[in-house]
C-alpha cells in the first residue's frame, strides 16, 4: 500500500513534489474509496485507494508516474551493475536548467509491506549515490536500518547507525556496494531475506500499466488466464466480460497463422538470419470472443474486427482483477485511452468497492477526462493536478488546495481553469490572424 | 524545497511527514482559482493580463476575461462592467453557461 511519494529534480519536477495518499481528516464523504489498515504508530488513520491525477498536455502528469517507475526499475536492476563508472540510467535531472544536471535526482516512498510500514529514500546523480536509507516501523517506534551518505573527502559511502535496531549490518556487503549501485538491491541479492519485503514491495507489488496506443502490455496476460483451464480468474474474467456491455457472451483462446503480409514485410526489412523463427507453422494465439447475434445465436468475431475499446477492456480486466485479488498499487497512464467513460467509471467503481477490493489494492492513474470529478465517484482529496510554471518546472498540488466551495461544480471548476491544469490557449491553437496581421504590418509586406 | 540552512529535503535526519499539507489559510482579496473580469477602455493588452494578475498578486492559477470597453469614456467602462455580471448572473440562473464557463466573477475591475 503506498502511502506517500516524493521526488525532485526528474524530468519536468524540478522541485520537491508530493503524492499523498492520506485521507483527508473531517472528510466523511464516501468511505468505501478509503481504508483503514491500523499500522502501528498510525492506528485509526484513513487511507485513500487510490488518486487521480488531472494536468493539460506536456504539465508533467505522466511524469510523476514515470519517476516512481524510474525507482522501481533502478531498486529491481541496481545489483546486476558491475562496472563503477557506468551512469545510473533512471537518473534523469531537470532538463531545461543546466545547474539541475549537477544536483542529485531524490525520490521517497512510503508505502506498507507485510503490515509494516517502511519509508526508503534515495538520491543520486548521473555517476553517483549521494544518500540512500531506510526506515521502518514494526511496531510504533521507528527504526533506522541503514543509512549511507557519500563522503567527498573520503570518497567513500560512510553507513549508520553504528549498531542498527531491526537490520544489523553486513560491512561485508557495504564494502561491495559500488558507488553507483543500491544497497537495498544489492543487500537482497546477497541473501539478506530480511529486505525482501521492501525489494518486493518496491519491485513486483508497486505495478504499472502502460495502456497507451502504442502499447500491447495486457493482452498476453488476461489471454493466459482464459486459456488455463481451471485459473481462479478464468471466471470472473468472463463474467467481468459479459457485463460489460460489449455484447460479448463467452471468450476463447484461438490459434492461427502469422499474417503473410507481415511475415513477407518481415523478410524484406531483415536478414533471415536476424529474425527469429518464425514462418507459416508458426501458431499465433488470440482472443476470441463470442458474441450475441439474431435469434440468441452465438457468433464469434475474429480479433481484429472488434472495436479498440473492446481490446482496450480486454487488456485492462485480467491485469485488474489479478491487482484486486493481490491487493497491488497499480499506476496507469492516461486511464480513459480508447475507453468509454462510463467503462472508467465501472473500473474506479471496482477499486472503490469493499466487496471487489478486500485487499486494499489502490489505483493511482492519470486522466483527462472531467467526467470523473463527480462527488459520487471521487472524495476530492482523490483529485490531484499539475501545472508547469513559467520556468517549465512541474508542480503536483492536491484539488485541496483550493478549498472549493461545498456544492460547487468541480467539473466546471476545472474546465473554466480554477484549479489550473488545463492548457490555456486564450486565441485558439492558431491565433487570431487578424491581431497578427494588425500589430505587425512589417511582417506582412515582407511576404510580397 | 530546503528544511533548514540548504540542507536538501532527503538528507533531512526525520521522517518524510505523511500529513497532508493544510490549504494556505485564505487571504482576504483574491486566492487562487479566482476568476476575473477586466474591463478596459478600447485598446487590448489582453495577454499581458493573466500574467499581471498572476505575478502581482501572486496566485498560480486564475481565470481572466477581458473585455473591451465600447469607447474610451470610463462610464462607459463601468456600464460594460455591469451589464456583463448581470448577463452572466442571467444566464447561470437559467443555466445557459457554456460547460467551461465560471458562473460569477470573484473580481470586477474596470480599468479606466
Amino acid at each position: 500500500m503506498l502511502l506517500q511519494f516524493s521526488v525532485s529534480n526528474f524530468r519536468a519536477l524540478r522541485g520537491k513534489e508530493s503524492l499523498n495518499l492520506a485521507a483527508k481528516n473531517g472528510d466523511k464523504s464516501l468511505p468505501e474509496n478509503t481504508m483503514a489498515p491500523q499500522l502501528p504508530g498510525l492506528k485509526d488513520k484513513r487511507w485513500l485507494k487510490g488518486a487521480a491525477i488531472y494536468g493539460a498536455n506536456a504539465s508533467g502528469k505522466s511524469t510523476v508516474i514515470d519517476a516512481m517507475e524510474a525507482l522501481s526499475q533502478w531498486v529491481r536492476q541496481s545489483a546486476k551493475t558491475t562496472d563503477p563508472e557506468k551512469e545510473i540510467d533512471s537518473i534523469e535531472p531537470f532538463a531545461l536548467d543546466p545547474a539541475a544536471a549537477e544536483e542529485p535526482t531524490a525520490f521517497a516512498i512510503t508505502f506498507v509491506s507485510n503490515a509494516v510500514r517502511f519509508e526508503y529514500r534515495t538520491a543520486a546523480t548521473r555517476s553517483l549515490i549521494v544518500h540512500e536509507s531506510l526506515r521502518a516501523w514494526p511496531n510504533g517506534k521507528e527504526q533506522i536500518w541503514f543509512e549511507r551518505d557519500w563522503n567527498e573527502d573520503t570518497e567513500t559511502h560512510d553507513f549508520s547507525p553504528e549498531n542498527p535496531t531491526g537490520l544489523p549490518r553486513h560491512r561485508d556487503i557495504e564494502q561491495r556496494t559500488l558507488r553507483n549501485m543500491l544497497y537495498l538491491s544489492k543487500a537482497v541479492a546477497e541473501n539478506r531475506r530480511q529486505l525482501l519485503p521492501v525489494f518486493r514491495w518496491l519491485t513486483s507489488r508497486l505495478k504499472f500499466l502502460d495502456l497507451s496506443t502504442r502499447s500491447q502490455l495486457g493482452r498476453e496476460f488476461t489471454l493466459r488466464q482464459i486459456s488455463g483451464d481451471n485459473s481462479a480468474l478464468k471466471n470472473k474474467i468472463l463474467q467481468a466480460l459479459r457485463h460489460a456491455d460489449l455484447g460479448v457472451v463467452d471468450a476463447a483462446v484461438v490459434d492461427r497463422a502469422p499474417d503473410e503480409n507481415l511475415l513477407r514485410f518481415l523478410h524484406s526489412v531483415a536478414p533471415d538470419d536476424a529474425l527469429p523463427k518464425i514462418d507459416s507453422k508458426t501458431r499465433v494465439f488470440e482472443p476470441q470472443l463470442i458474441h450475441q447475434g439474431p435469434n440468441k445465436s452465438n457468433r464469434p468475431l475474429p480479433w481484429d474486427r472488434e472495436s479498440a475499446g473492446t481490446h482496450r477492456f480486454f487488456a485492462l480486466i485480467g491485469p485488474i482483477l489479478d491487482i484486486l485479488d493481490h491487493g497491488y498499487t497499480v499506476c496507469i497512464d492516461e486511464i480513459e485511452t480508447s475507453m468509454h467513460p462510463t467503462m472508467v467509471r465501472v473500473l474506479l467503481e471496482l477499486f472503490f468497492s469493499e466487496k471487489e477490493n478486500f485487499t486494499d489494492a489502490q489505483l493511482i492513474f492519470t486522466t483527462h477526462n472531467p467526467l470523473l470529478l463527480d462527488n459520487t465517484l471521487l472524495r476530492r482529496d482523490q483529485v490531484w493536478f499539475t501545472d508547469k510554471d513559467e520556468e517549465g518546472s512541474a508542480h503536483l498540488y492536491p484539488l485541496t488546495d483550493y478549498q472549493p466551495r461545498k456544492g460547487e461544480s468541480l467539473v466546471r471548476g476545472y474546465l473554466a481553469g480554477r484549479y489550473g491544469a488545463v492548457p490555456f490557449v486564450p486565441h485558439g491553437l492558431l491565433g487570431d490572424i487578424a491581431d497578427f496581421e494588425e500589430t505587425n504590418p512589417e511582417e506582412e509586406e515582407a511576404h510580397d | 524545497m530546503t528544511d533548514a540552512a540548504d540542507v536538501p529535503w532527503w538528507k533531512a535526519s526525520k521522517e518524510q511527514s505523511l500529513q497532508r499539507k493544510a490549504a494556505a489559510k485564505k487571504k482576504a482579496g483574491a486566492q487562487p482559482g479566482d476568476s476575473f473580469l477586466i474591463v478596459t477602455e478600447g485598446t487590448v493588452t489582453e495577454p499581458t493580463y493573466p500574467g499581471l494578475i498572476r505575478n502581482s498578486l501572486q496566485l498560480s492559477t486564475v481565470t481572466v476575461q477581458v473585455i473591451p470597453g465600447k469607447a474610451s469614456d470610463p462610464r462607459h467602462v463601468i456600464d460594460t462592467a455591469n451589464d456583463t455580471v448581470k448577463d452572466l448572473a442571467q444566464r447561470a440562473k437559467k443555466k445557459q453557461t457554456a460547460v467551461d464557463e465560471v458562473e460569477k466573477y470573484d473580481h470586477v475591475w474596470a480599468v479606466i
